[in-house]
């Protein structure tokens, strides 16, 4: 399997993001993986890339996965979605989200569901991860 | 006047003081006179009488007279002249007094029905005993009257009275009815605050356990292997973990069911269906416990309910029964339903330890009250149960005889009965 150009952590738990940060290296699924504490950063940032203002070299580039937390300050993970759905339309199109929660608040997955984004729930392990490349990620297959 | 114009004729006719004829003309005179008077007596008595009846009768007889002492008169001229004009005369005022007599005649019947005085005052008498009578009547009627007013008026005194009380009744009533309802919304306000602490805080606490958990996993990798000590701490690390974990799962259940459940998420379910869901989900404590699970929803195969509820009612009950097994005797569950009055009862039974409800009882549905320590449990379970039954109008009732088992019936508004709202 090709590795993906790059995954987003948005999380405001620095544990988590370590932790799965950690399990994302070992898999050796990417070689870049950033982190972000709210969903204003990351937005910030997929801004000014989509809008060219930043240089794709070293701390910039392009994810093709985003792990998105619900629960956050500033800005929580459907804020995000909704701000990320007004992204230019080639930006979106090979960019894959996920949520990734302790939630299981019935409202919560019902917002999911009807989004049509990935519901996964924490603890993140390497068995999710492997079902989400296969179900997203096929074609990247050599 | 007219005695005067007799007496000069008289006077004229006869001379006076002469022998028998004398005599004889002075009887006449006063027979004349006596007929006069009476006549005139009676024409007065007429004109003064009031009633026409007794006007007429006393007019004729006041004809009558006149008539007699008329044809008397005519005596002194028969003498004095010859006459047939006096014959005329004679014979005229005959038949007038005739005539009167004939009227008066007629008039008896009229005359007859003139009560006399006699009867007058019999029937004056008569009338005034009625009248006294009436009176005396009357004045009872008035006093009956008196004693029926004053009955009412004590009536409706007391009446008012009472309404009083009772307006003074429904006033404190409604006081106390709207210090409940205040009561009873602050209640349901602290429960729902409370259910949402617990929701957020079993939420928020799941993540850092999820990163002890996390962590204890990446320590392990990065650690050399067999260690026999470390391997021991770290066993005894993942149970206490998961047990807060088990613990936060269970909160989070809590909080869920606590929350009312939707009109829409009410959907007309299949006992044999869920049933089936929840022995997949135990699967491996039901091959471990080797239970016997017989089934028999045939009298009433579905009710109306939330699919969440009635899979941790079934699962929560299958669970307790497992657990709570009596090691010497294959463990048996029978599960059935029946319809009961307004209710669609479901019987689950078994064989299992059973316990003391008069020790238990009370505390048996409180939140994490545990009666053994010989198995896992979080106390959350019977809890759950209750909640449930609770929310939705029903109701759930245990019989237990220890060593024999324990049934739980648990008693869900029948619906195909009851449509009414849920409150």
């Amino acid at each position: 399997m090709k590795k993906l150009k790059g995954i987003l952590l948005i999380d405001d738990d620095d544990t988590n993001n370590f932790l799965n940060h950690r399990l994302l290296n070992r898999m050796q699924i990417t070689d870049k993986i950033r982190e972000f504490r709210n969903g204003k950063q990351a937005f910030d940032y997929l801004y000014s890339i989509s809008e060219g203002h930043a240089e794709l070299t070293g701390e910039y580039f392009k994810p093709s996965l985003i792990l998105l937390d619900i629960n956050m300050p500033v800005m929580d993970g459907f804020e995000f979605l909704a701000l990320f759905e007004k992204l230019s339309e080639s930006f979106r199109k090979d960019v894959v989200l996920a949520l990734l929660t302790t939630s299981e608040h019935n409202q919560d997955t019902a917002r999911a569901a009807a989004s049509h984004i990935t519901y996964l729930t924490k603890p993140l392990t390497t068995q999710k991860v492997q079902d989400l490349l296969d179900a997203h990620f096929k074609d990247n297959a050599e | 006047m007219l005695l005067f114009q007799i007496s000069s004729s008289v006077n004229a006719g006869t001379p006076a003081g002469s022998g028998p004829d004398g005599l004889v003309l002075v009887g006449e005179l006063f027979v004349v006179t006596a007929y006069l008077l009476v006549a005139g007596v009676l024409f007065y008595l007429a004109l003064k009488r009031d009633d026409r009846e007794r006007r007429v009768v006393l007019a004729l007889f006041g004809t009558i007279a006149l008539m007699g002492g008329a044809v008397h008169l005519l005596e002194f001229w028969e003498t004095a002249s010859q006459g047939n004009f006096l014959l005329i005369l004679r014979l005229v005022f005959g038949v007038a007094a005739l005539i009167a007599a004939y009227l008066l005649f007629r008039a008896i019947p009229g005359l007859l029905a003139i009560p006399s005085e006699k009867q007058l005052k019999r029937t004056n008498i008569d009338l005034r005993a009625q009248i006294e009578e009436r009176e005396k009547a009357e004045a009872a009627l008035r006093e009956t009257q008196q004693e029926l007013e004053d009955r009412v008026q004590k009536r409706s005194a007391q009446a008012i009275t009472a309404n009083r009380e009772l307006e003074r009744e429904i006033e404190n009533r409604k006081r106390a009815e709207k210090q409940l309802i205040s009561k009873n919304y602050e209640l349901i306000k602290k429960n729902a605050d409370l259910d949402d602490f617990v929701y957020y805080a079993s939420r928020d606490l799941k993540g850092p356990v999820l990163n002890v958990s996390g962590l204890v996993d990446a320590i392990r990798e990065e650690l050399p292997p067999n260690n026999p000590e470390l391997t021991q701490l770290f066993t005894r690390l993942d149970d206490s973990v998961s047990s807060i974990h088990r613990k936060l799962n269970n909160l989070a259940e809590v909080s869920r069911i606590q929350k009312p459940v939707e009109e829409v998420d009410l959907k007309k379910l299949s006992f044999q269906a869920v049933l089936e869901q929840v022995q997949a989900t135990l699967a491996q404590s039901i091959r471990e416990s080797d239970a016997k699970i017989q089934a028999d929803f045939s009298a009433a195969p579905e009710v109306f309910f939330s699919r969440d509820n009635l899979y941790s009612l079934l699962r929560n009950l299958l669970s307790n029964s497992i657990k709570y097994r009596d090691p010497q005797r294959t463990l048996q569950i029978s599960l059935t339903t029946r319809l009961q009055d307004q209710y669609l009862v479901l019987e689950v039974k078994d064989n299992g330890m059973g316990m003391d409800l008069s020790q238990y009882g009370q505390h048996l549905f409180s939140l994490f009250r545990r009666f053994h320590d010989h198995v896992e449990g979080s106390g959350v379970g019977l809890y759950i149960i209750k909640r449930i039954m609770d929310n939705n109008r029903g109701k759930v009732e245990v019989q237990s005889v220890l060593g024999e088992g324990t049934t739980f019936l648990l008693y869900f508004v029948n619906h195909d009965q009851d449509t009414g709202k849920r409150v």
